[in-house]
């Protein structure tokens, strides 16, 4: 009883307790992220087995796919978000050790957010909830490219975002594109 | 004049976008790229308006009995623009907390006189 939800719920809702878990325990708050991910590692493995046979199609609300907010785990989002989980889960193991400076806490709530951003990308049916998850990928990844607070980094940070909204119109514009395909 | 009755929006929304496109590429000053972003922003967004209206058309909402759907604009491009108005906003408030920190860092917002900004 797996469901391709729980491959978003899960980082995301983790990536939202982690301010509040840094409240109580700051030095614990690092061994939250290989714990989602490792989870969603393995919900991922248990569900490729499944999607090989039909695809699981989740509508979420009750409302029919072209109003609702629907997620398509094909073999082939499944095996994506498997590799992004397992790709994120070795990563979080290295940053147990490696993040010492800096608000390490905003760092790990800010690393989830990018994961649940791109498992989102893979995993979603329709184009408004790509734009929404591409949306959530785009700027936790600013905001990471940020992350010291150094002289490099905001420079950086400041280079890359006006670089990715200044492509934004023709993302848009080949997003309508593939929604007049759908609905021709 | 049917030209412009029908093709108003988009000439508008091209236009915005376009302004916002030379404001980012030619200012020098970071506060006025950040604007022409919000332009840019605002412009993709009555272009995304625009191909879901219909001509006379009213609110995709059953208020009173006896309204039909023919005559409703396309609502799934306003809850997109919806959205995108929040992220924009977001990704503005972003930019401008950049621009402070960079402010900090080198004690201008040219982006002529800081050296890895140039383009």
């Amino acid at each position: 009883m797996v469901n391709p939800v729980l491959l978003i719920a899960v980082p995301l809702g983790s990536a939202f307790a982690i301010p509040l878990f840094a409240l109580f325990r700051k030095d614990a708050v690092k061994y939250i992220p290989p714990v989602a991910l490792g989870f969603n590692l393995v919900v991922a493995l248990l569900l490729f087995g499944k999607v090989l046979e039909n695809p699981v199609i989740v509508s979420i609300g009750g409302w029919r796919p072209p109003f609702c907010i629907n997620l398509v785990a094909g073999p082939a989002g499944v095996l994506f978000s498997a590799i992004i989980a397992l790709v994120g889960f070795l990563v979080s193991i290295y940053a147990l050790d490696y993040i010492k400076e800096g608000p390490t806490e905003k760092y790990h709530m800010l690393y989830l957010l990018l994961l649940t951003g791109a498992t989102g990308v893979v995993l979603t049916g329709d184009i408004f909830n790509l734009f929404v998850f591409f949306e959530i990928l785009c700027i936790s990844s600013y905001a990471l490219v940020a992350y010291l607070g150094d002289k490099a980094g905001i420079e950086s940070a400041v280079k890359y975002l006006i670089q990715g909204a200044r492509f934004k119109p023709s993302a848009y514009r080949d997003r309508l594109t593939l929604r007049s395909i759908r609905h021709a | 004049m049917s030209f412009l009755d029908n093709y108003i929006y988009y000439i508008g929304a091209f236009g915005l976008i376009l302004i916002g496109l030379y404001t980012i590429l030619v200012k020098h000053n970071l506060i006025k790229v950040i604007i022409g972003l919000g332009i840019l922003d605002t412009g993709v967004n009555l272009f995304l308006i625009s191909v879901g209206y219909i001509t006379k058309g009213t609110a995709p909402i059953f208020s009173r009995p006896g309204i039909d759907p023919e005559h409703m604009v396309d609502p799934v491009p306003q809850a997109l623009v919806l959205t995108a108005i929040v992220i924009g906003v977001a990704i503005l408030a972003l930019a401008l907390s950049l621009a402070i920190r960079l402010y900090q860092h080198y004690g201008t917002l040219n982006l002529r006189k800081i050296r890895e900004q140039k383009w």
